[in-house]
C-alpha cells in the first residue's frame, strides 16, 4: 500500500473575517506522486503550501504530514520560493548547501552533495560564481539545486518558473522531471500555467476562484518519462490540457455568476 | 594609460594652484597674517615633524581618540540596534528622546563633557562617541530591517534558529548599509575629537590649531588642516578598503 505523506481534510484558512483563503479543502498525496495545483491568482495556492511548511498555523479543519501537524523547520519538507531567493553574498556552491548548513549536516557531505546536484542542474564549474554573474534561468537552477540537496520527502514548490522565459522554462521543467525521477520525492507543485501542470504531474488539482475549492482533480495519464518539449505536440496531452482548460473556464464562469 | 593622464591633470592643477598662491604671497598681494604660504606650510611640517618631531605626539592623541570613539560609539549603537530588533516595543518607547539627542548639536555638550571628564582623552572619547553613535546606530538599524521576506520565510521553512537568522541572513544584509554608516561615523568620531581639543585640551591636533591660530602663524594652521584633510581620506580610504573585501559579491 502506497503511503500518505500529505493529508488535508476540510481545511479552511481565513485570513481576516471578510478574507477566506480556503474554504472545505480536501487532499491527498501519496509517496512519490507529482500533484500540481492551478488556479487563477489569489484562489489560495500558496496558502496550501504555507499551511504545510508551518508557515500557516491558524486553519480550521485537519493538515497532517506523515501523520503530524505541519510545523515550521520540518525536515520532512522542502520549500522552493517563486523567485530563487538566492542570497547574493554567497556562491552558487554556497547557495546550494545552505539548507543543509541550517539543517547541521556536516561541512564535507554538504560540499560534496551541492557539487553533485549542481552538477546535475548544469552548473559544473559554476560552483563559486557569485549570483550577481548568473542568468535567471542559471539562478533558478541553483534554487532547484538548494532544494534537491535536502534529503526531505516532500517537496513543495510555488511556481518556481513562473518569472522564466518559455524557453528556459521548458528547459527547467524537463530538469525537474529528471531530478524528480532520480532523487524519488514527493512533489506539490503550485503554478498558474495549465500547460506546465498537465507536463510535469501524475495529478492535477484545479482549484476554483477565492475562496479557494478544488473543483478537479484530474490523472494525467501520461507514459513517464517524459520530455515536456516533446509533449507540446502530443495529442493526449493536448486533449488533457482542452478538459482542464474546460473546468477551469466553469469555475470561472460560476463565480462571475455568483458575483453577479 | 588613463591613470597616468588623470595624475598628470592632478599634478598640473596642483602646480598652478600652489605656485599662484606663492607667487601672490611673494608678491605681497595676499598678506602672510591670513593666508601663510605653500614654502612656508612645507617648513613648518617638515619641522613639526622631523626636527621636533611634536607633531607625531598630537596627531597619536588625536587619532587614538578617534578610533577609540568610534569603536565605543559603534560597540553600543550595534548593541542598542540589536535590542532594538528583537524588541521593537523598547525602539518605539525610545524613539522620541533618541530624536532629541540626535537634533541635538552634540558639539555644544564639548563644555558639559569637558567639566565630567576633564581635560584629557576622556572628554574627546566622550564626544566622539556620541556623534558616531547615532550615525552608526540608523544605518544599523536599517541595514538589519533590510533582509528579504523571501530569505526569512526560506530559512523558517529550513528550521533556522533566531542566532542562525542574525549571523546567516541579518548580518551580511545588513553590511552595505551598515559600511556607510561606519565610514561616516569615523569621519565624525574624527569631528567630535578635533572639536573638543579645539575647545581645551592638553594634546592633539585640535589644541595645536587653536594654539597657532591665537598666534597667528598661518603656515601652521593651514598646514594643520591639510594634515587634518589627508588623515581624513587616509581613514575613509582604509574603511572603503575594507569595505570592498568584505563586499566581493556586490
Amino acid at each position: 500500500m502506497v503511503a500518505c505523506l500529505v493529508d488535508l481534510s476540510e481545511l479552511s484558512v481565513k485570513f481576516s473575517a471578510s478574507v477566506t483563503a480556503i474554504e472545505s479543502l480536501s487532499l491527498r498525496i501519496y509517496d512519490k506522486e507529482f500533484v500540481s495545483i492551478v488556479g487563477p491568482s489569489g484562489c489560495g495556492k500558496t496558502t496550501v503550501l504555507n499551511v504545510l511548511a508551518g508557515l500557516i498555523s491558524e486553519y480550521e479543519g485537519k493538515a497532517f504530514v506523515r501523520g503530524q501537524s505541519p510545523r515550521s523547520g520540518n525536515p520532512e519538507v522542502a520549500y522552493m520560493l517563486a523567485r530563487d531567493s538566492l542570497f547574493p553574498w554567497r556562491t552558487a556552491i554556497e547557495n546550494a548547501a545552505y539548507g543543509m548548513e541550517i539543517r547541521g549536516v556536516s561541512a564535507v557531505t554538504r560540499s560534496q552533495r551541492a557539487r553533485e546536484l549542481l552538477s546535475k542542474v548544469g552548473l559544473e564549474g559554476f560552483e563559486h560564481a557569485w549570483p550577481k554573474a548568473l542568468s535567471q534561468g542559471m539562478r533558478q537552477r541553483v534554487a532547484l539545486a538548494r532544494t534537491f540537496c535536502l534529503d526531505s520527502p516532500i517537496l513543495l514548490m510555488d511556481e518556481p518558473f513562473g518569472a522564466l522565459d518559455a524557453q528556459t522554462k521548458i528547459q527547467l521543467e524537463d530538469l525537474l522531471l529528471d531530478l524528480w525521477s532520480t532523487e524519488s520525492r514527493t512533489v506539490l507543485f503550485v503554478t498558474h500555467d495549465l500547460a506546465e501542470a498537465v507536463a510535469l504531474s501524475d495529478r492535477v488539482i484545479v482549484m476554483s476562484p477565492r475562496p479557494g475549492k478544488i473543483l478537479a482533480d484530474v490523472k494525467v495519464e501520461l507514459n513517464r518519462p517524459r520530455s515536456v518539449r516533446e509533449l507540446q505536440s502530443n495529442p493526449k496531452f493536448l486533449s488533457l490540457y482542452g478538459e482542464i482548460w474546460k473546468i477551469f473556464e466553469q469555475g470561472f464562469d460560476q463565480t462571475s455568476r455568483s458575483l453577479d | 594609460m588613463r591613470d597616468l593622464a588623470l595624475f598628470t591633470k592632478h599634478a598640473m592643477f596642483c602646480f598652478i594652484f600652489f605656485g599662484s598662491w606663492e607667487l601672490c604671497h611673494r608678491m605681497e598681494v595676499l598678506s602672510p597674517t591670513f593666508f601663510g604660504s605653500p614654502f612656508g606650510i612645507i617648513n613648518f611640517l617638515s619641522e613639526g615633524f622631523f626636527v621636533k618631531a611634536a607633531l607625531w605626539k598630537d596627531i597619536g592623541y588625536t587619532l587614538f581618540g578617534t578610533v577609540v570613539s568610534f569603536l565605543i560609539g559603534t560597540s553600543l549603537a550595534l548593541t542598542i540596534a540589536l535590542i532594538f530588533l528583537t524588541y521593537p516595543r523598547i525602539e518605539r518607547a525610545s524613539e522620541p528622546y533618541l530624536t532629541v539627542f540626535n537634533a541635538m548639536p552634540r558639539i555644544a555638550l564639548a563644555p558639559l563633557f569637558l567639566l565630567w571628564f576633564g581635560l584629557g582623552l576622556g572628554s574627546k572619547i566622550a564626544v566622539g562617541s556620541s556623534l558616531s553613535f547615532f550615525i552608526v546606530l540608523s544605518s544599523a538599524v536599517a541595514g538589519m530591517r533590510s533582509v528579504s521576506p523571501d530569505h526569512l520565510t526560506l530559512s523558517r521553512t529550513l528550521g533556522a534558529t533566531p542566532t542562525q537568522i542574525f549571523f546567516k541572513l541579518t548580518m551580511p544584509t545588513a553590511i552595505p548599509t551598515l559600511f556607510s554608516g561606519l565610514r561616516l561615523g569615523l569621519i565624525y568620531s574624527m569631528l567630535g575629537v578635533i572639536g573638543s581639543e579645539l575647545i581645551a585640551a592638553e594634546h592633539g591636533i585640535g589644541q595645536q590649531l587653536s594654539f597657532l591660530q591665537s598666534m597667528f602663524n598661518m603656515n601652521g594652521v593651514m598646514g594643520l588642516i591639510g594634515l587634518l584633510a589627508a588623515i581624513g581620506m587616509l581613514l575613509t580610504k582604509a574603511m572603503t578598503a575594507i569595505e570592498r573585501r568584505l563586499l566581493v559579491w556586490q
